[in-house]
């Protein structure tokens, strides 16, 4: 290798005697290298070129110091960055969780040392019966479950279905599609059964339950 | 054929966008790059040259140096667009033929200059074709734009060792080519 790299740089330097017939051959084979690689012409190129050049640099013209807000940039994708990667890891957190069948959000309340004021519905995670708001979803009681046909739930919400949907000022007195309960009906189901019975209570107009009872007879 | 002692105005005007400054870099850089990236076998040289001149004008703040070292940092970027463009088309650089069609022509045509010229041109073709191609950006980098070992080793993104195995095994290929 060291004799080949001499031969380099005698082939650079042109010092090529007759001793090597065949460096000669190279040194020869490199001059037609030389002569056969001419500069080419670009002028042809030149327009196109510079316009693209041109394009390049939207502030052609303008002193070079004006573009040099990089650091306002580099923050700007540093902070989209930061809340792309928050949001991704937090789905990532959330699915993983949702993987294995556990709540994230209760998961991550029933971590310790997490303040219990915080915990929805400030409920001791220990005991989770006690906790101040109900867990489960209303079921709608205008309709007996099918599932559950003469459950405790059923005989519950019978009275209030019974009784008609509480007439307000806006129905008049016509109660509501029994085929298909709404929420309203839920909601007032769920306050027969806690025994709050006041009319304020489900938030609509007060009516006499005289006036109830007789619209319902009407009805009937 | 350099800028020379005017270069560092004509950078500073081409720093600051001015289009004449542009003009004359590019009148001055522009021939060599073009015949090192058909040396390479550029499959679309022309362009691969509008694309060096954009990535000068885009890296430009970044670079620092004088005449030589701004030559230098422009075949750096040819190189770099031209392994781009192999890789971009999945393939190896084609082999630099001038004319595949004239190489082999009958004899008669010997007589006139130019054919001659473009046979030559085909036959150099063919010998640099059993080089590697950074065995040939070696050899074209050192013997027609004569950079030196460390200048090549820069644009080729090597040690100057392995630029020195490169010319070591260049020269023993075309022993063996021309013996």
């Amino acid at each position: 290798m060291g004799d080949d790299n001499t031969d380099f740089d005698r082939l650079l330097a042109g010092d090529i005697g007759a001793d090597d017939p065949k460096l000669s051959q190279v040194a020869a084979f490199l001059d037609r290298v030389q002569t056969t690689q001419e500069l080419p012409g670009v002028a042809e190129l030149e327009a196109a070129h510079i316009a693209r050049v041109r394009a390049s640099l939207p502030v052609l013209g303008t002193p070079r110091t004006q573009h040099r807000e990089r650091p306002a940039g580099r923050t700007r994708r540093l902070l989209v960055g930061l809340a792309v990667g928050l949001v991704a890891s937090l789905s990532a957190g959330a699915g993983v969780a949702a993987a294995f069948g556990v709540n994230p959000i209760e998961a991550i309340t029933n971590l310790p040392g997490f303040p219990a004021q915080l915990r929805p519905g400030g409920a001791d995670p220990k005991n989770p019966n006690e906790a101040g708001t109900p867990t489960s979803i209303p079921q709608p009681t205008g309709v007996p479950s099918a599932d559950h046909p003469g459950d405790g739930k059923g005989q519950t919400a019978r009275p209030t279905q019974a009784g008609g949907p509480n007439p307000s000022a806006s129905n008049k007195g016509r109660g509501q599609d029994k085929a298909h309960p709404t929420p309203k009906a839920s909601k007032a189901s769920d306050k027969a059964k806690s025994g709050d019975d006041s009319p304020r209570a489900t938030g609509k107009p007060s009516a006499d339950p005289t006036k109830k009872d007789k619209s319902d007879k009407d009805k009937d | 054929m350099a800028i020379g002692s005017r270069f560092p105005q004509v950078l500073q005007a081409a720093a600051d966008g001015l289009e004449w400054a542009w003009a004359e870099l590019y009148q001055e850089y522009a021939p060599p790059l073009l015949r090192f990236l058909r040396s390479q076998g550029a499959a679309d040289p022309e362009d691969l040259l509008g694309d060096c001149f954009v990535q000068i004008v885009t890296h430009l703040g970044e670079f620092a140096g004088d005449e030589a070292g701004f030559r230098s940092w422009t075949f750096t970027i040819a190189r770099s667009r031209l392994v781009d463009s192999w890789r971009r088309a999945g393939r190896r650089p084609v082999t630099p033929v001038a004319d595949p069609t004239l190489v082999g022509r009958p004899a008669q045509h010997h007589t006139d200059a130019a054919d001659a010229q473009l046979l030559q041109a085909g036959d150099v073709a063919e010998i640099l074709a059993v080089l590697t191609p950074d065995q040939r950006a070696v050899v074209s980098l050192r013997f027609v734009d004569r950079f030196s070992l460390s200048e090549t080793a820069e644009i080729l993104g090597r040690s100057e060792g392995s630029v020195k195995l490169l010319q070591h095994r260049a020269i023993r290929a075309l022993r063996r080519a021309l013996g």
